[in-house]
């Protein structure tokens, strides 16, 4: 009995983070910039974002500290003008050239073309990913050391790329290594200030959390295929007979939906999973994390989430915000201390400007 | 002599923090450690990192671009900081409940605004909208190929429908003549664009059972032209996409969607009522728009119809009545003469084969 108290006492209690933050003050920033971003245009909109971000960041605090958000608003919007400038623009004017080529006649030739800038507008799509992530971290700061995400967002759109086609040749399969590929890749570039982080995983014990909502998925797409064309099948067979067939049909749809959002809710405890297995797998400067969440509790933090948004038509969106790092702080335990004597200013990884490329695409 | 709280540096160089006592002076932050070293933070360039929070907390830090923080704590200090160094307030970005309210009347009052000024701009833009400009856009959206299909070239039928067109709108006050394009298809529909660019389809005419059922469908929409719907039309799309691409930021053509929005219930009604007016002035008998109604109609009776529910148009039955009832007030005769028809129905053949 003693034996059993005193190995209690003795296992040290793990760290965790303090989520704080004031929903009525959070809306309030929301509120104002709505009406700055309705008054600007749309322009306001670059600082609206900064500002609910330098709440949320100053919200959360490890060992006493608060986080900090040191981005700018202009940041945002001359990354924002960059991208539209040299990325969109091209684009487009490449796109309308392949266009207009098939117009013409050449079609060989304006196909190639239309087809490779979809490609390429792809390949931006996961660049922009990590090019969001990469500003975000280098504008964190903690007791005045800042954050960082390495790597490259070339390398992340190959991997990006490269998921996208094995989930396609795998009907969806393959998301367990896929995710672990992914998160591999990103948080063993994270950094903060010179300490890394570094990360692994085995994505086999993922697998039989996905298995359930995968194959309910790939049900339901079955269900609705069959639908259509059962309502194809139909058409031309008299007015009375399609209309007939056309409201079995929807009839049918309407199951494959269901056995969707089953699907859709079945994947919280694969999510639920995920995050335990990544904060199992992370560990910074001899510091382990643990993130003992249950499929259970995450379903319904994010249900709850999602009512609250839909039934107070996003009036509770700032109290969801503050939910969220709430739940993160009750639910990460940080195991052990690093040496912060040894963990100084990291002086390289610096964008200079913003999320363009994810303003374009996210 | 204000008091001193219990606080850490870091150095902005490395993460460890050392011990101090942060105590406000006159015009500066003295910061004093054990050992005897002090360092001082002048006010002027003081700012402000962290929230109020539980306000037994502050975080600053010697500039807005330094890495240096202090973090000082003890009962109060957020607003003892704050009542010290006055212009640390003013850095605080949270403003309360009471601020929330306050923005979200002002971003009500903003909405009223637009609505009640948004028809005044409106007529305004109408106003003065150039001649050149909307015929143009017109001619832009009835080539849209991704829209229609193939142009239809019957130089003899369109040479018939210009006719009628222009028997249709004398005196009708419009700024442009009305330009009578036909596209090939199955889809029974017309549509009118900026700078008298009407379009109808073949199916329209394939489906109509005299003359007088598409100089009663080419009448309204001349009537549309006539009050000028369709460049409204326009500046109420731009409007809306100005508002969406600003509040989501992406950025979307308006494009030719322009011509398939239905119009609103007023619209259609002065449209129908323009149709009447002109078809009294160019002696044809409004009755051919009433029959095209009541086919409409019952050929919609067997279908389900997704975009029903979506329609705005006055119901088919209640238009069709009011063609009926009314009246010629003079003599009438045929829309088309009888080859004038034939060419009208074979505008689409060279493309149809």
């Amino acid at each position: 009995m003693s034996e059993v108290l005193e190995a209690r006492i003795d296992a040290p209690q793990p760290d965790r983070l303090k989520a704080g933050g004031d929903g009525g003050n959070l809306l309030a920033i929301h509120l104002m910039g709505l009406l700055l971003t309705l008054v600007t245009l749309g322009i306001y909109r670059f600082w609206w974002r900064t500002n609910v971000r330098r709440y949320l960041w100053s919200s959360l605090s490890y060992k006493g500290d608060p986080f900090e958000y040191t981005g700018r608003g202009l940041e945002l919007f001359v990354g924002f003008l960059i991208v539209l400038v040299l990325v969109v623009a091209p684009l487009m004017g490449v796109y309308f050239f392949g266009y207009y080529l098939l117009k013409s006649g050449d079609l060989l030739v304006g196909g190639t073309i239309m087809g490779g800038t979809y490609l390429v507008m792809f390949a931006l799509f996961g660049a922009a990913i990590y090019r969001v992530m990469t500003y975000r971290l280098s504008r964190t700061k903690w007791r005045g050391i800042r954050a960082a995400l390495g790597g490259s967002a070339f390398k992340y759109t190959g991997l990006y790329m490269l998921s996208l086609l094995l989930q396609v040749l795998t009907v969806g399969l393959a998301t367990p290594f896929v995710t672990i590929m992914v998160y591999r890749y990103i948080l063993n570039n994270v950094w903060f200030g010179s300490g890394r982080l570094t990360f692994d995983a085995d994505w086999k014990p993922l697998f039989k959390y996905y298995i359930g909502p995968g194959i309910l998925r790939l049900v339901a797409l079955v269900i609705m295929g069959f639908a259509i064309y059962q309502i194809n099948q139909a058409s031309g067979q008299g007015d009375a007979a399609e209309r007939a067939a056309v409201l079995q049909g929807l009839g049918t749809i309407g199951i494959g939906l269901l056995v969707l959002l089953m699907s859709a809710i079945a994947m919280y405890w694969y999510w639920a999973a995920v995050i335990r297995t990544i904060f199992a797998g992370m560990e910074f400067e001899g510091v382990r994390f643990a993130a003992p969440v249950t499929g259970g509790r995450y379903a319904k933090f994010m249900i709850v989430n999602f009512l609250l948004v839909v039934f107070t038509q996003y009036i509770a969106y700032p109290w969801v915000q503050l939910r969220i790092l709430r739940f993160a702080a009750s639910n990460i335990e940080i195991h052990g201390e690093p040496d912060f004597t040894k963990i100084s200013q990291n002086t390289a990884l610096q964008p200079r400007f913003g999320e363009g490329l994810g303003e374009a695409f996210l | 002599m204000s008091e001193s709280y219990e606080a850490t540096l870091y150095d902005g160089l490395s993460a460890a923090g050392r011990a101090c006592v942060a105590a406000p002076t006159i015009n500066a932050l003295e910061i004093r450690f054990p050992d005897g070293d002090v360092i001082s933070w002048p006010y002027a360039t003081l700012a402000l990192v962290s929230d109020e929070g539980d306000g037994n907390r502050v975080v600053l830090a010697p500039g807005r671009d330094a890495d240096e923080r202090l973090t000082a704590t003890g009962p109060g200090v957020f607003r003892a900081m704050l009542a010290v160094v006055p212009s640390l307030g003013d850095q605080q970005p949270t403003r309360g409940y009471r601020m929330a309210a306050l923005t979200a009347g002002a971003i009500v009052a903003v909405l009223a605004l637009v609505w009640a000024g948004y028809p005044l701009i409106k007529d305004g833009l109408v106003a003065v909208f150039p001649a050149a400009w909307s015929n143009r856009i017109g001619a832009e959206m009835v080539n849209d190929e991704a829209m229609f299909d193939k142009p239809c070239t019957g130089a003899a039928g369109l040479a018939a429908l210009d006719d009628l067109a222009e028997r249709l709108s004398e005196g009708a006050g419009l700024r442009q003549p009305i330009t009578v394009h036909v596209r090939a298809g199955d889809e029974v529909n017309a549509f009118a664009a900026t700078g008298g660019h009407v379009v109808l389809l073949d199916g329209l005419i394939q489906q109509a059972a005299t003359p007088d059922e598409v100089a009663g469908v080419l009448a309204h929409e001349i009537g549309h032209v006539k009050h000028r719907h369709p460049l409204k039309r326009l500046i109420d799309v731009a409007g809306i996409q100005l508002i969406v691409t600003g509040i989501s930021g992406d950025v979307g053509a308006v494009g030719t969607m322009v011509l398939m929005l239905n119009y609103g219930r007023r619209d259609e009604a002065q449209a129908d009522s323009a149709a009447l007016e002109l078809l009294d002035k160019a002696g044809i008998r409004a009755n051919g728009l009433a029959d095209f109604f009541d086919r409409m109609a019952e050929k919609q009776k067997d279908r389900i119809n997704f975009t029903g529910f979506l329609r705005t148009h006055p119901p088919l039955a209640d238009r069709s009545a009011l063609m009926h009832g009314h009246k010629p007030p003079g003599a009438t005769r045929p829309a088309l003469t009888d080859q004038q028809w034939k060419d009208v129905r074979a505008v689409c053949q060279p493309v149809r084969e």
